[in-house]
């Protein structure tokens, strides 16, 4: 169920509906039921899938929390001076005694190898479990997602290697948002093995933390300490919650609608035949995919957050007005930004300070100088995080390569990081300079558009090609005699999608500096807002690329 | 409670304020992108003309190009009297014919004592295509009738809901707004005389192209269906249903098509007059009187047409002549001159241009 179909805001209101009549204690479970529907409506068989994932994740979580309580319990028994050990839960949930809460609380004076030793075979217990769930459900998503990417690759050797032996195509269709949920229940699983987040012991609960329908399509990945926090509340409607959730819903269908849709059959002509559209071409594809893209993705993602703000629950952000980033890292900390949370808190932080790469740290000393080996554990973490990046993304290789190019830019900017600390050192006055920031932010805007361009062209070749041709075949006469009128839309539609643009510009500039638009737009006036709001749902309404005429267009997350 | 009781009568106000305004820049939007049919398919006005008629009509004729090219309503005026109305409109689908009748009889005080039915559109079982649906049924007024219209003949990616709020079906139109939309925006251009469409040019009938062999000549379930709903609606009010065929040269109507009818109105006790049977009785010359090459009669051959038509509707089913009565002469005598300024100004237009330029009523 698209989230811009009208199948979808009836659904929505049914659910409302239903959520409002329902007592306070059991509205989560209209969210678990609803979430069940959206999931199973899109593909009944998917929910096999979801459901597995779920069985999987709350199975090992309660043998992990399980060991963690037994290893409270056999230390706290060590203690000479421990009360009633009845009271004692779990470490981060349930309610205590006054008093002693906890082994850590209680005098330290057992034997202090035991409790090591306790504390050890707990957590190897907890590993294990940990392990073996991370293994079944990152290999659910492995096997649906890159069973035939493999396959393929496969073939592709043994036809290297002169073999005519092929391996048929399994052609798995892959769950809607899989890769999304797969991540959000990873998470809490690594948590509930860090004891970061508290146990969730209702199945049910743990369902609608990994199926909560406005976010498993296309994220944003959310943690459950956060999520947990409102998720399961089943605060009342409120008129404020409702409208803010109405507008950010149609903030969404904006930039989705106004923009993105609008202007995808030119990106999606100009793709298609990249072979006449080359050089110049080429950089006005790179430039309208960012912008397609951003609207495309941000909007899912305003439409998710307002759906989930109608029923209380409050989603993390996942853009903060990327394009005016600076640098690249500070690109990827604004787009995206719980995908980017989550490879750094998961992989790229317990890879870069694990034993083992320290080790290898320490062993790089002498042949690389101290310097460079004390980086080299954060250089190959990286890069190996981005490679994973690039294989989330898609199953191909082009994604791959994508994601190398940008770990490679960022450790080559790491590397150059006490150069421009000289740099500014020297100028101090630049960082102020508007020119200087605009030349940053252009800078960054075609570094990060060049790096996209393996997401758009098919093959890593041909993408190279592509970039090649603004050399080799610049073609400015073409796009001075033909221009952009002839990629299968006319310029009215240019003239909408940038009026959209300088909107959604206009209101991230808005939003600078707050946590979210709406509160400044809260401040002026109502009868201004009102017609604030109004251009905005009746520019939607006319020159939105929806209904007679158009394919509804599915969200490009969607895919992964 | 989400409503403070303080701020209850500041939230009705915004609340009033926020809701009237939104219908009425929805409405000026609707309006202002609904295509006009001034300038291109004008054949799109011909039936939501209909209601601006101050009076009610002996004769009501349903149908495609059959109807409104091909019968002159003014001059089965002018030759005996006959107060008639065309509601028809370009492939108008036999269960179209059924709704706009429905329509009619809801409308008008006194129902028509005859309905002339073209029964071209029998070959269709299901709706052809959606521009067709949309100048069938967008120029009916809503009712319950209308929405029963659009429900029997939507397309799979139809909805009834952008027939209620067309704006979400013309949405796209706000890239061509020119100045027709503007000046027509208050109230649509005229496009017929009482739904005869006056077209003054002519182009002789020349080659006519063979009929392509049909699987099946038998007519579909849906349009069998929808004709005896007409004979009954008709039985019930008394009205005498006549069936034609127009007496155009194609597309082409098969004998087996005109078998089945044949029995349909004997079995029914109705009229059925195949016109392309007396062409020479009526005294058609295709060479002047039709303006597409045999496709659509032009004002002088539907002239010929209905002043044959209008002696069997006098002769035949007795229609009174109204020619006595001042009320009905007063608005025919408008709509005459208006008929008579348009083919001349048509006929000037040819002569200095070689094409018509006019289709509009002044």
């Amino acid at each position: 169920m698209l989230f811009t179909s009208s199948a979808f805001l009836l659904f929505l209101a049914v659910l409302l509906a239903l959520y409002s009549l329902t007592p306070q204690k059991y509205r989560w479970l209209v969210l678990l039921a609803g979430s069940m529907a959206f999931y199973g409506l899109a593909e009944p068989l998917f929910l096999l899938y979801i459901c597995s994932t779920i069985a999987i994740t709350y199975i090992c979580t309660m043998l992990i929390s399980g060991a963690w309580l037994r290893r409270d319990k056999k230390l706290l028994e060590m203690m000479s001076n421990v009360g009633d050990l009845a009271n004692a839960d779990d470490r981060s949930g349930g309610t205590r005694r006054a008093g002693i809460t906890s082994y850590r609380d209680a005098p330290a004076d057992g034997d202090k190898e035991l409790r090591r030793q306790v504390r050890g075979t707990a957590k190897a217990v907890c590993k294990r479990w940990m392990l073996l769930c991370l293994f079944l459900i990152l290999g659910i998503l492995s096997v649906v997602k890159y069973t035939d990417f493999t396959v393929s690759n496969v073939n592709s050797m043994l036809s290297f290697f002169g073999s005519s032996k092929r391996f048929g195509i399994f052609g798995i269709i892959v769950p809607m948002g899989i890769s999304f949920y797969t991540f959000q229940a990873v998470g809490y699983v690594v948590d509930v093995y860090r004891e970061k987040a508290k146990i969730e012991r209702n199945p049910l609960k743990l369902a609608l933390f990994i199926s909560f329908f406005p976010q498993v399509v296309q994220g944003p990945i959310s943690r459950f300490g956060e999520l947990s926090k409102t998720l399961y509340s089943g605060d009342p409607l409120t008129r404020s919650g409702a409208a803010r959730g109405a507008h950010r819903i149609l903030w969404g269908f904006f930039k989705k609608l106004v923009i993105a849709d609008r202007l995808w059959p030119a990106l999606s002509f100009l793709t298609a035949n990249s072979d006449s559209y080359q050089g110049v071409y080429y950089l006005f594809t790179i430039a309208l995919y960012a912008v397609v893209l951003y609207c495309d993705f941000s909007g899912g993602i305003d439409i998710a957050i307002g759906v989930a703000e109608m029923f209380g629950v409050r989603l993390p952000e996942n853009f903060n007005r990327p394009f005016y980033s600076k640098s690249i890292q500070e690109y990827w900390q604004r787009w995206h930004m719980t995908m980017y949370g989550w490879f750094r808190d998961y992989v790229f932080y317990p890879m870069a300070a694990s034993k083992k790469m320290l080790k290898f740290s320490k062993a790089c000393r002498k042949p690389f100088g101290n310097s460079f080996a004390k980086r080299l554990p954060v250089h190959i973490s990286l890069v190996f995080v981005w490679f994973l990046t690039g294989l989330w993304h898609g199953a191909a290789w082009n994604f791959i390569v994508w994601g190398l190019i940008n770990g490679f830019v960022l450790m080559v900017s790491l590397e150059f990081a006490p150069l421009y600390a000289r740099f500014n050192a020297r100028f101090p006055s630049l960082s102020k300079n508007l020119l200087w920031r605009c030349f940053q932010i252009l800078r960054t805007f075609w570094l990060m558009n060049l790096i996209r361009s393996f997401d758009i062209y098919a093959g890593v070749s041909n993408t190279f090609k592509m970039i090649g041709t603004v050399t080799s075949n610049f073609s400015l006469d073409k796009f001075i005699g033909e221009g952009i009128s002839n990629l299968t839309l006319p310029i009215s539609d240019y003239i909408s999608a940038g009026a959209g643009l300088l909107i959604v510009f206009f209101v991230s500039y808005l939003g600078r500096g707050e946590s979210d638009y709406r509160d400044r737009l809260l401040k002026i006036k109502w009868p201004l807002r009102y017609v604030a709001a109004g251009l905005v749902f009746f520019m939607t309404l006319i020159m939105g690329a929806w209904g007679h005429g158009f394919d509804a267009r599915q969200f490009i997350y969607n895919m992964f | 409670m989400i409503f403070g009781r303080k701020n209850l009568l500041s939230i009705c106000f915004k609340a009033l304020a926020a809701a009237a305004a939104f219908i009425l820049v929805f409405a000026a939007l609707q309006r202002l992108v609904t295509p006009k049919y001034a300038s291109y398919a004008i054949e799109g006005g011909l039936l939501r003309e209909y209601y601006d008629s101050s009076m009610d009509h002996d004769v009501i004729f349903l149908g495609d190009c059959e109807v409104y090219a091909n019968f002159s309503t003014v001059a089965l005026w002018e030759e005996y009297g006959i107060n008639s109305y065309i509601r028809g409109s370009p492939q108008q689908l036999i269960w179209h014919s059924y709704y706009l009748l429905e329509d009619t009889l809801r409308h008008a005080k006194t129902p028509p004592k005859v309905v002339v039915l073209s029964v071209m559109a029998m070959q269709y079982s299901e709706p052809q295509h959606e521009p067709y649906n949309r100048l069938a049924l967008d120029g009916m007024a809503l009712s319950k009738t209308k929405i029963d219209a659009i429900r029997s003949s939507r397309m799979p990616d139809e909805d009834i809901l952008s027939y209620v709020f067309p704006l979400l079906r013309y949405k796209d139109n706000w890239r061509d707004i020119g100045l027709e939309d503007f000046q027509y925006f208050f109230k649509d251009p005229r496009v017929s005389i009482n739904g005869f469409m006056v077209r003054s040019d002519t182009m002789p009938a020349g080659f006519i192209p063979a009929p392509l062999p049909r699987a099946s000549y038998d007519f579909g379930e849906k349009p069998l269906e929808y004709l005896e709903k007409i004979t009954n609606l008709c039985a019930e009010n008394d009205i005498e249903l006549v069936l034609i065929k127009a007496p155009v040269l194609y597309p082409h109507w098969f004998l087996q098509w005109d078998e089945q009818i044949l029995g349909f109105a004997e079995e029914n006790n109705l009229i059925y007059i195949n016109f392309l049977g007396y062409t020479d009785v009526i005294g058609l010359d295709y060479s002047k009187h039709t303006f597409n090459a045999g496709n659509h009669l032009n004002i002088f051959g539907a002239e010929v047409l209905s002043r044959y038509f209008g002696k069997i509707l006098t002769d035949e089913l007795g229609l009174p002549d109204h020619r006595q009565n001042p009320v009905l002469v007063s608005i025919w005598n408008d709509l005459a001159r208006e008929y008579y300024a348009l083919i001349d100004l048509q006929l000037s237009e040819i002569s200095t241009h070689g094409e018509i330029l006019t289709f509009l009523i002044k």
